[in-house]
């Protein structure tokens, strides 16, 4: 990939407001008896990062969630990037044409009508006039107030405000569009409707940046992701990893369990078989994090007072999607099983994991018969992180949902014949 | 979507860089040619708002110089008896009234507009100069409205303006000026300052009183006029008067110094603007 298609790049951007302890006087005459007074006094003020030092490429097409929680610094990286606020530190560069969303209907005058709104909304978006003509009858049609054309907004309902407000940003011709929270507006069907505009722009080519709350949507919608704490990166990539490593972040208990006994599911059992349960590495020490095709260890303590004939040990993995991707059962004939008994444990090893990054869910159970006599699910999560796995130089950067190592092979005098036959 | 510092930044004639920007005349003048369909649309919407009850809309803008006019002359004209000059004491003052509303609704529209528009600047991104600059098409309007209804009472009344009158446009140029630039000043300092909008409207009041609106230059007394002259209304008011009615006296003098008052207050006004600029989305 050439590092001309990026369109939006950030070097160490970093945004801080100043906080001064004693409320700032908004009183000019105040301000200026206080002046007069002490000319020399410095106020006690503390700086507040907002962002810090966040630096990504974004390419040409790609749509990016941005997530994170609340006060991570989502929307400030939104509002230096469309200009309305200056960085403290750093620098971004963006490649083309750029429209946002930040709210929508921001600068319409109540007392104009749907017509002169259009316009005056459209120019402050940075429209040209003669381009707001040539989509005025799109904007009309997605927001479906033609009949209200030539009424003053102020007398428009709150939907056909908002619908008309968004008709006219999504509307705009631009290269890269940045989006917050728009879509929280109006009712399920214009979401849905909005939702799909924001696809179309998409397909168009055009780059979208996108700062939501509703995993769900992000998921539908975007093919990247930021992930954004405190105010510093902490991932940029796909978004299915990134909003894996949001859920990670979201849930610390997960990093922080060493051996897990909490059970969710009991399917009747009167005896707790699995006592303890954990994700391993090469060294047996605790870990979350396993590397594309590397080796994947899970080791269980169970307490069998019983030798349980005919049972199996199933452990299966679940995307973060939750649907099962993986499942590793003990051999039917033989194998560990039936020498099971008293205080013991077991553990089951995958040399070479072939799932994709992202965060996964582990659940086991203890099956007899015909159900699990033991069953703990969804308690250890754990994250593939790609690498460089099979050494070919790619890691696992393809799209699919399964990895594996490939050999491959060219031989020069078969490509030669294949050329010369037809001739 | 990488994390990669190393790579080399993008870097063309279309693309738009974002960094903390300083020094103080830092104004992209080739931002401000892209949206200038913005200043158009800003001075739309105002004439618009103003104009749109066409009856009580338009007849407020000539109302307003025509009460102002006449209270100037009962009070000057009829209780203080200052002297005509064989004209209507009332065209006398609607013809000082005239330059002094370019200034005043002027100056105070331009300060107002950072505040009013606080929603917009918070939410979306355009050349924040445009907002003061957006005000001029509708000041400009309501001075060609009653700067029409004086040509009827000139008509009327038989007033001949003489060569005089190619001074008039550079009176109003020098007034404009000056109202943008104490506005842009008024406009930044208000951003921060909530009792500036109630300070500006102060001013004005005075600034009338201090200024030839409803009398001439002519009448006031030898011994405080050094005084009064600092005031850099003075002259374009005065000379505004002059050449369309020939009442005052000209002093080419005082309209250079307040060329130089217009152009010393814009380009405060424009560093002032420029270094809150960059915290307005932050503080307002």
């Amino acid at each position: 990939m050439s590092y001309k298609d990026i369109v939006v790049s950030a070097r160490g951007l970093s945004k801080a407001y100043i906080i001064e302890h004693k409320a700032r006087e908004m009183i000019a005459a105040e301000a200026l008896l206080h002046f007069l007074a002490n000319p020399f006094r410095r106020r006690a003020r503390e700086e507040v990062w907002s962002l810090q030092d966040v630096s990504f490429d974004i390419r040409k097409g790609e749509i990016v969630g941005v997530v994170g929680r609340n006060g991570a610094g989502k929307s400030t990286l939104l509002k230096l990037l469309s200009r309305i606020t200056e960085p403290t530190r750093g620098e971004a560069r963006i490649a083309g044409r750029v429209g946002s969303l930040i709210e929508v209907g921001t600068g319409f005058q109540p007392e104009l009508t749907g017509r002169e709104n259009i316009f005056l909304n459209g120019a402050i978006l940075g429209m040209r006039r003669s381009e707001i003509a040539r989509r005025f009858d799109q904007i009309v049609d997605f927001a479906g107030v033609e009949k209200y054309l030539d009424t003053p907004v102020k007398r428009y309902s709150s939907g056909m405000y908002v619908r008309l407000a968004f008709a006219v940003a999504a509307h705009l011709d631009t290269d890269i569009l940045f989006v917050d929270e728009v879509l929280s507006v109006g009712d399920a069907e214009f979401q849905k409707k909005c939702l799909g505009r924001l696809s179309d722009v998409a397909e168009e080519g055009r780059t979208v940046m996108f700062v939501g709350h509703n995993m769900a949507t992000l998921e539908s919608l975007c093919s990247h992701g930021i992930l954004l704490d405190k105010g510093r990166l902490l991932h940029a990539g796909t978004l299915k990893e990134t909003v894996a490593e949001y859920r990670r972040m979201i849930r610390p208990d997960h990093v922080a369990n060493e051996a897990v006994v909490a059970r969710r599911v009991d399917y009747g059992s009167r005896y707790e078989h699995v006592r303890a349960a954990d994700l391993v590495d090469g060294n047996g020490r605790s870990t979350r994090l396993v590397n594309v095709g590397d080796a994947l260890t899970v080791r269980v303590s169970l307490d069998m007072p019983i030798p349980l004939e005919g049972a199996v040990f199933v452990v299966w993995i679940d995307s973060s999607f939750g649907d099962c991707v993986l499942t590793l059962k003990t051999p039917r004939n033989g194998g560990p099983m039936e020498r099971l008994h008293g205080q013991c444990e077991l553990t089951c090893t995958v040399d070479s994991i072939p799932l994709m990054p992202g965060e996964y869910v582990l659940n086991f159970g203890l099956w007899k018969g015909a159900g699990y006599i033991d069953l703990v699910d969804g308690d250890i999560t754990f994250n593939v992180q790609n690498n460089d796995a099979f050494g070919d130089g790619w890691g696992a950067h393809s799209t699919g949902v399964c990895v594996a190592p490939s050999r491959w092979r060219l031989d020069m005098g078969a490509r030669r014949r294949a050329r010369v036959l037809p001739a | 979507m990488t994390i990669a510092p190393d790579i080399p930044l993008i870097d063309g004639p279309d693309v738009i860089v974002i960094r903390p920007r300083r020094g103080w005349l830092a104004f992209e003048l080739g931002t401000l040619w892209k949206f200038r369909d913005l200043f158009l649309a800003f001075g739309w919407r105002d004439i618009q708002l103003r104009y749109r009850q066409t009856f009580l809309g338009v007849s407020w803008v000539v109302l307003q110089p025509l009460l102002g006019a006449a209270i100037f002359a009962l009070v000057f004209g009829m209780i203080a008896k200052l002297p005509s000059h064989g004209i209507p004491y009332f065209i006398i003052s609607y013809s000082g009234l005239l330059g002094w509303t370019l200034f005043s609704s002027g100056l105070t529209r331009a300060s107002a507009c950072l505040v009013a528009s606080a929603e917009l600047i918070r939410k979306v991104y355009f050349p924040r100069l445009l907002l003061p600059l957006g005000v001029v098409p509708c000041v400009l309007l309501d001075f060609a409205v009653a700067g029409a209804l004086m040509i009827g009472f000139m008509l009327y009344y038989h007033i001949a303006p003489g060569w005089g009158l190619l001074l008039f446009p550079l009176a109003a140029i020098v007034l404009l000026g000056m109202a943008m630039g104490f506005g842009i000043i008024a406009a930044s300092l208000a951003v921060r300052y909530r009792d500036i909008q109630y300070i500006v409207p102060l001013f004005v009041q005075l600034a009338m009183y201090a200024s030839p609106v409803g009398y001439s230059a002519a009448a006031v007394p030898a011994v405080i006029k050094p005084y009064y002259d600092i005031n850099p209304l003075v002259a374009p008011i005065e000379i505004m008067r002059w050449s369309l009615i020939g009442v005052g006296q000209v002093d080419i003098g005082g309209l250079l110094y307040a060329s130089g008052v217009a152009i010393a207050a814009l380009l405060i006004g424009m560093i002032v603007f420029r270094s809150t600029e960059r915290k307005f989305a932050d503080v307002i």
